[in-house]
């Protein structure tokens, strides 16, 4: 307990105290915007009555990580192939990085209309989209780091006699690592962007239409109760992405 | 006889770097090759270990050409190439490992049979990393000494040392290549290491290049202080200082 306080961050602890008091004193000083923003203490009052208490509001949560989950680990699994074979096949390559660069500047959300159309239920539209943003930045992220490789790294493998094999396993794969994390840290964030919005124009659950209802039904106290859901959400993903991308590298430390 | 024998290279890039350059190093002798920066020291080094083809010209090692990249000649790089994410271990076995020339349990032992030799046994799970230079210097060392090879190319290998670990590593060197006599091509820029280091000096001139001048040292092993206060340690200084800075030289760059 002692050493978990004498870890505790608290510059980060008061900032988040004052930005709370800042928004009580707008919020009830009716400051200009801030007629229909409820303040903290009743979206805290709120949050205790009728959400925490709710398997709807739950539901919500588990609805949305799990879009995130199956989107961001299917980008991953298809993701970090095509990164490999478009940086280490000089054919594939040329085939295919041309496609790759026309297609990665269209917003995932540019994707709604044609994932809706495409596929058959709504809930595997949502995880496309939520799967292509992640999906091109893992793409060029590690396609840009075996391009990158320290080419005094792959000599001393062919000298010592290494197989091409052997140097994909051993060595290309073990450099494109730091790029697979720095790939991950980006593309969580942006799935949990996209499934957000995702949600607001095409679903009927998750976080992101929870957020969406409160303000349809002009009720403050659920836009920021989903909001905050949709923050501390986040984090949570980026501290598990964090704690995988660490035991991924342990000459890093 | 000699271990190596290089005729008539010609290398080409944007301009021509070397031309109608030839040599040869002597079995079992450690040749130094200086030249001014930019010369083509490291291409040259390049073509011996396999990276890369020349032009035009024949390299031969034993006999035989040079063609590709091969476990009979290894290179300590300029900058470590150590694979970071491999233990200290880890990356000396890789060689035996990767051609498949000892089981695991056989490259294991002498891996560390090397590490201990080299004063590193207490570091074998660390990763590169976590070393001082000179200890990876050492670890590369070893990472190469364990394949037997024929050729040892040291491309600038000890600079971006301190003054302190720079000697310590030369007189290491020393130490093992008097141990092993193993053919050595000793690439540096610095007048004072070629003289601590080499039997034999080759200097490279500028733009294109060609050796220029071949110089026989003649000073004793060990280089001990005595040695390196002595006349003919002053008298090859002056010669190899004229070879290298002489007046009219074609420097890269320079228009005298």
């Amino acid at each position: 307990m002692k050493r978990w306080l004498g870890r505790l961050n608290w510059r980060g602890a008061a900032s988040i105290a004052a930005f709370v008091l800042l928004w009580t004193l707008l919020a009830r000083l009716k400051a200009p915007g801030f007629a229909e923003i409820p303040d903290p203490a009743a979206v805290a009052r709120a949050f205790w009555d009728k959400y925490l208490p709710s398997a709807a509001y739950w539901r919500s949560w588990a609805v949305s990580f799990e879009r995130v989950g199956y989107g961001f680990l299917a980008s991953q699994l298809l993701g970090i192939p095509l990164g490999l074979l478009l940086g280490t096949r000089r054919l594939f390559h040329d085939l295919v990085f041309p496609l790759v660069e026309l297609l990665r500047p269209i917003p995932p959300l540019a994707w709604v209309p044609l994932s809706i159309l495409f596929w058959p239920t709504a809930e595997l539209s949502i995880v496309f989209i939520t799967f292509i943003g992640p999906f091109f930045i893992i793409v060029i992220n590690v396609h840009d780091a075996v391009r990158g490789i320290r080419k005094e790294h792959l000599w001393l493998a062919r000298s010592l006699g290494a197989s091409p094999a052997y140097i994909f396993r051993r060595v290309i794969l073990p450099s494109v690592i730091p790029a697979v994390a720095v790939g991950m840290t980006l593309g969580i964030a942006v799935a949990w962007n996209v499934v957000i919005a995702a949600e607001m124009i095409a679903s009927d659950a998750g976080l992101g239409r929870l957020t969406w209802e409160g303000y349809v039904s002009h009720t403050g106290t659920t836009v920021l109760i989903g909001m905050i859901s949709i923050g501390l959400a986040g984090y949570l993903s980026t501290l598990i992405v964090t704690y995988a991308e660490r035991k991924m590298m342990p000459w890093q430390r | 006889m000699a271990a190596v024998s290089v005729s008539g290279v010609r290398k080409r890039y944007a301009k021509d770097v070397l031309q109608d350059l030839s040599f040869e190093l002597e079995a079992g002798a450690l040749t130094v090759l200086m030249g001014p920066s930019g010369c083509g020291k490291t291409t040259l080094a390049c073509m011996l270990a396999g990276y890369v083809a020349p032009d035009a010209g024949t390299l031969v090692l034993d006999g035989r050409p040079i063609t590709a990249a091969g476990r009979e000649r290894l290179m300590v790089f300029q900058e470590t190439a150590l694979w970071p994410w491999m233990t200290v271990l880890d990356n000396v076995m890789f060689g035996p490992r990767a051609a498949g020339t000892m089981s695991a349990g056989e490259a294991r032992r002498k891996a560390l049979e090397l590490l201990d030799k080299f004063g590193l046994a207490g570091f074998r799970d660390r990763y590169p990393g976590q070393l001082s230079g000179g200890m990876r210097r050492r670890v590369e060392l070893a990472q190469a000494l364990i394949n037997n090879p024929r050729l040892m190319i040291l491309d600038e290998p000890f600079r971006g040392l301190d003054v302190m670990t720079r000697g310590l590593m030369q007189e290491y060197y020393l130490k093992l290549f008097a141990e092993s006599r193993m053919t050595t091509l000793f690439i540096t820029s610095e007048l004072e290491e070629a003289l601590v280091m080499g039997e034999r000096v080759l200097v490279m001139d500028g733009a294109p290049a060609r050796i220029a001048r071949s110089i026989d040292v003649g000073l004793p092993f060990p280089r001990t202080p005595q040695v390196l206060a002595s006349e003919r340690y002053l008298e090859i200084k002056r010669v190899l200082m004229a070879a290298l800075y002489l007046p009219g030289h074609r420097i890269e760059g320079g228009s005298a």
